[in-house]
């Protein structure tokens, strides 16, 4: 999947960039890349946290829960998280293939929701 | 050292730790919080930062422990001691702003404290044999008027410190009446007037290592909705450094 987007480019990273000749977009696509959670779970000593780390922090704002979906939020959440309870290295791979499982079927659950809420909505034809 | 009850205190290991994870000096934190409990606040409605949080946590401790004798120690002066009570209520209902009425109780209280007879407080406590802390009067007449050892009240405070549960609390945004807590919570945020950190020295290697591995720590626990498992994460963690700390060769 693709996507167009527009972001401002903060004088440090513009600089930064130009000084060693990146990409911007390089660079955002490096963050996205690693942005996972089945990963960061089952890969506790992996360099590629930090991506995670700065969703999480993201994440860790309340506010940023929707709060009518937060009984929702909170099964998926616990779902996951006791699926990548005490995995041990050896099978982090299989651990990883199973959490995003999970993600699969929250993501396709909280899209039907979704669907549902709208057409719920929708003004009854009289 | 003599081993009577008045003058041993067991320090628990959750106050330990949270001690160690904030720097705090343990013999600091007892004595800021000696130096809050206020006799005034005891009998009033006012709140005063520190004071009140202080002041209610012993409260906590009083009510359900109340063996319902009455005190021994003013046994031969009750009539003086229900006067000057009343005196201090009094006082607690009258306009003005704190400072102003609790400096007004202070003669009934000096009042107070001079017709007890010492037979739970004490004007100084032993953690060891180099760390003493020291009672006020407020902190003694408290013992004295329900009957209860210093220790038992300093023992309830450091019990109610639990730095995984209060961690985890503001996390899932779980509200908790805990006096003693707050107070602790108050030294964490600073926002009490008082040196209870451990003198400044450069930092360990593992210390800041576990600034660094607290920060992820934190953003990792969003995934555990569960307040006992989260609260019991968070436990793991900080003992795991707390047993780091105590290595022998550290």
């Amino acid at each position: 999947m693709e996507l167009d987007i527009k972001i401002d480019l903060p004088e440090d990273f513009r600089m930064l960039c130009e000084i060693f000749s990146i990409q911007p977009q390089s660079i955002v696509q490096l963050i996205v890349n690693q942005i996972s959670f089945p990963h960061f779970y089952t890969h506790s000593n992996d360099k590629g946290k930090w991506a995670t780390l700065i969703l999480l922090d993201y994440l860790d704002d309340e506010d940023h829960l929707d709060e009518k979906e937060r009984e929702f939020t909170e099964y998926y959440l616990e779902k996951f998280s006791s699926s990548v309870e005490n995995i041990k290295e050896t099978d982090s791979a299989k651990a990883e293939d199973a959490a995003r499982e999970i993600i699969r079927e929250w993501h396709k659950a909280v899209s039907k929701e979704r669907a549902k809420y709208l057409l719920d909505n929708l003004p009854s034809e009289e | 050292m003599k081993t009577n009850r008045t003058n041993i205190i067991n320090i628990p290991l959750e106050f330990k730790i949270a001690c160690l994870v904030q720097c705090f000096d343990e013999r600091a934190v007892l004595q800021t919080f000696i130096d809050h409990i206020s006799f005034y606040t005891e009998l009033s409605k006012d709140y005063s930062k520190g004071y009140r949080e202080a002041t209610d946590a012993l409260s906590e401790y009083i009510l359900p422990n109340s063996r319902g004798q009455p005190s021994k120690a003013f046994a031969k002066s009750r009539e003086l001691c229900s006067q000057c009570i009343l005196g201090i209520l009094k006082i607690g209902f009258q306009k003005g702003n704190f400072k102003k009425k609790q400096n007004k109780s202070q003669p009934l209280i000096k009042t107070l404290f001079k017709a007890m007879e010492k037979v739970y407080s004490t004007d100084k406590l032993y953690l060891d044999e180099d760390r003493v802390i020291y009672l006020n009067e407020d902190f003694q007449l408290l013992c004295e008027l329900h009957n209860h050892y210093p220790s038992e009240y300093l023992e309830y405070f450091m019990s109610k410190i639990d730095l995984a549960d209060h961690t985890t609390c503001a996390g899932l945004n779980k509200v908790t009446m805990n006096s003693s807590m707050a107070f602790f919570a108050m030294l964490m945020n600073g926002s009490i007037d008082a040196n209870v950190h451990n003198p400044t020295k450069p930092a360990t290697p593992l210390e800041i290592e576990f600034i660094d591995k607290i920060q992820q720590f934190h953003a990792k626990v969003f995934i555990i909705r569960s307040f006992a498992k989260r609260k019991s994460a968070y436990h793991q963690f900080f003992l795991e450094y707390y047993n780091q700390t105590n290595k022998p060769n550290n």
